[in-house]
């Protein structure tokens, strides 16, 4: 455990001195993300026109938390493809491979670290977004933070099954935009109540945070249960898969430069 | 002890069979210094990737006092490896943050005295605070064996550490893992096609070929079976080319 967080650590303080030798790119990329929410208000607003004042603050609510899972998810997803395409280009993958850890367990690590620099730029973005939207969500941190944890963990699982895809598949990598309509279309399919799509991963712990935080659904224990059981499988199932992948890519000595 | 018992790897190149490693045995004492020589496709960097948990054998087995391969977590625990070509280093960073960097992806905590010993010691201190991917290739692959080595492992594994350097760079890379070796009691396998650093460091060479050893003993017993006064030499003669 003690290793555990040596290694959480260093990966935090390298994430900011990355950042910071890098913050331009990082500025670029928030203001690219501000301006498209600029727009999307704009859309919504002059859609608003036509519908009831009710209907127009649901959707601006729905849009704020909207935006806040999808960078989660996003950048989650991002962060470990990318993690390992860099690793890969650089040679620190194969570093990673014969860590005595285990690589998954490197990921997940670096996973948890960098969500400590994408909470810095949501807490820029959305209070940004509120003042813009003139919309402000009050919200209950606690709830925030146990709807949080299913999914990051889901958002982990998937991104280790696609991290591990792209160690044995080297093209994966040039997919990565497609990424984000996967995301968007797995956030928007009804998951609720429990349907056949509620088992696909990400799209019942987006639309847990929708729901519950724009107040069209109460958090119930059921509810709950099935997040955490949901979230929990596919993060083993990730894992599962990742190394699986990875035996996979040992056997072939496909890992890495070749 | 290292000991590689009845290794073999078979790839599968383009539908065909193609064996890489052919039923490999060798032993290797604590302190000793081992050189893999071979001509080119021969089987030393798989034989050095099956070594370090990056490619798994198809049959066979290594050990690391008693701790088999297979037991990932103990045995990469005894040893760190350079790959071939690639300098495994973060581009981002200094050669100072690397070593703290790559230490800590391991779970080791570095102070940074520990660290200033490595970069005097490959003497990168004009350059210790600037970038990598701004250094010269060859202090960028002094950058990546001095992250090999702060690891501090029982056994150092290094594929062609000075491939595609200067003669004088080199020079002093071999120089500095001389010393290295000298003063501290570790296994060193080092894939080279370097004579200077054979005659320099090895107590034992490793001789292969379509990934069967050919020759295992000292660099001296080669030359003597050769009959040559270099290893250069003897190995050219051995080939066949001289
Ligand atoms: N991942 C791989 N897939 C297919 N063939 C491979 C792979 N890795 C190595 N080989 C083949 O195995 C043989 C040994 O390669 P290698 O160990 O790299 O030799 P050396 O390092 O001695 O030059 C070569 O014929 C090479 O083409
Ligand atoms: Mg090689």
């Amino acid at each position: 455990m003690k290793r555990v967080i040596t290694v959480f650590l260093n990966e935090l303080k390298y994430s900011f001195i990355i950042l910071n030798r890098y913050r331009i790119n990082w500025m670029f990329g928030l203001s690219n993300l501000f301006l498209s929410v600029l727009f999307l208000n704009l859309g919504i607003k002059s859609f608003g026109n036509y519908v009831t004042e009710n209907v127009l603050d649901l959707k601006l609510t729905q849009m704020i938390i909207g935006l806040f899972v999808f960078i989660v998810i996003a950048e989650g997803l991002n962060n470990i493809i990318s993690k390992i395409t860099q690793a890969k280009q650089s040679g620190v993958l194969e570093q990673i491979i014969v860590n005595p850890l285990g690589s998954k367990y490197i990921f997940v690590i670096k996973f948890f670290a960098d969500f400590v620099i994408v909470f810095i730029s949501i807490a820029i973005i959305i209070p940004l977004t509120m003042i813009i939207t003139s919309k402000i969500i009050s919200f209950n941190i606690y709830k925030l933070i146990i709807l949080l944890i299913p999914l990051l963990f889901c958002t982990l699982g998937v991104g280790l099954i696609l991290g591990g895809a792209t160690l044995v598949f080297k093209k994966l990598q040039s997919a990565t935009h497609l990424m984000q309509f996967l995301i968007l279309t797995l956030m928007v399919i009804p998951s609720y109540p429990i349907t056949p799509y509620s088992f696909l991963p990400i799209t019942v712990e987006s639309m847990a945070i929708n729901k519950v935080f724009s107040s069209q659904i109460s958090l119930s224990f059921g509810l709950l249960a099935f997040l955490y059981a949901h979230s929990f499988a596919y993060f083993i199932l990730g894992l599962l898969v990742y190394s699986k992948f990875e035996d996979y890519a040992k056997t072939k000595g496909i890992l890495g430069h070749y | 002890m290292l000991i590689v018992d009845r290794v073999s790897k078979k790839f599968n190149v383009n539908g065909k069979e193609k064996i890489a490693v052919d039923n490999v045995s060798v032993k290797i004492k604590k302190g000793e210094t081992v050189c893999i020589v071979g001509p080119n496709g021969a089987g030393k960097t798989t034989t050095v990737k099956i070594c370090s948990g990056f490619v798994s054998p198809d049959s066979g087995n290594v050990y690391y006092d008693s701790i088999s391969l297979l037991n990932r977590k103990k045995y990469l625990e005894k040893i760190s490896v350079l790959f071939e070509g690639i300098r495994s280093i973060n581009w981002a960073l200094t050669p100072l943050e690397n070593m703290e960097y790559l230490s800590g992806l391991r779970g080791i905590k570095k102070n940074k005295k520990d660290i200033e010993k490595y970069i005097e010691m490959f003497e990168l201190g004009d350059y210790k605070n600037q970038q990598c991917n701004s250094l010269s290739r060859g202090n960028q692959q002094k950058v990546a064996i001095a992250c090999c080595l702060c690891l501090e492992t029982d056994a150092v594994f290094m594929d062609e550490p000075t491939l595609g350097l200067d003669m004088e760079i080199s020079h002093k890379i071999i120089k500095i893992l001389k010393t290295y070796a000298q003063t501290n009691k570790k296994i060193f396998v080092i894939t080279t096609h370097d004579s200077d650093f054979i005659e320099e460091i090895a107590d034992k060479v490793l001789i292969i070929e379509k990934g069967k050893i050919m020759f295992e003993g000292s660099c001296e017993e080669f030359k003597a079976v050769q009959n040559t006064n270099t290893f250069k030499e003897a190995y050219l003669k051995y080939r066949g080319v001289l």
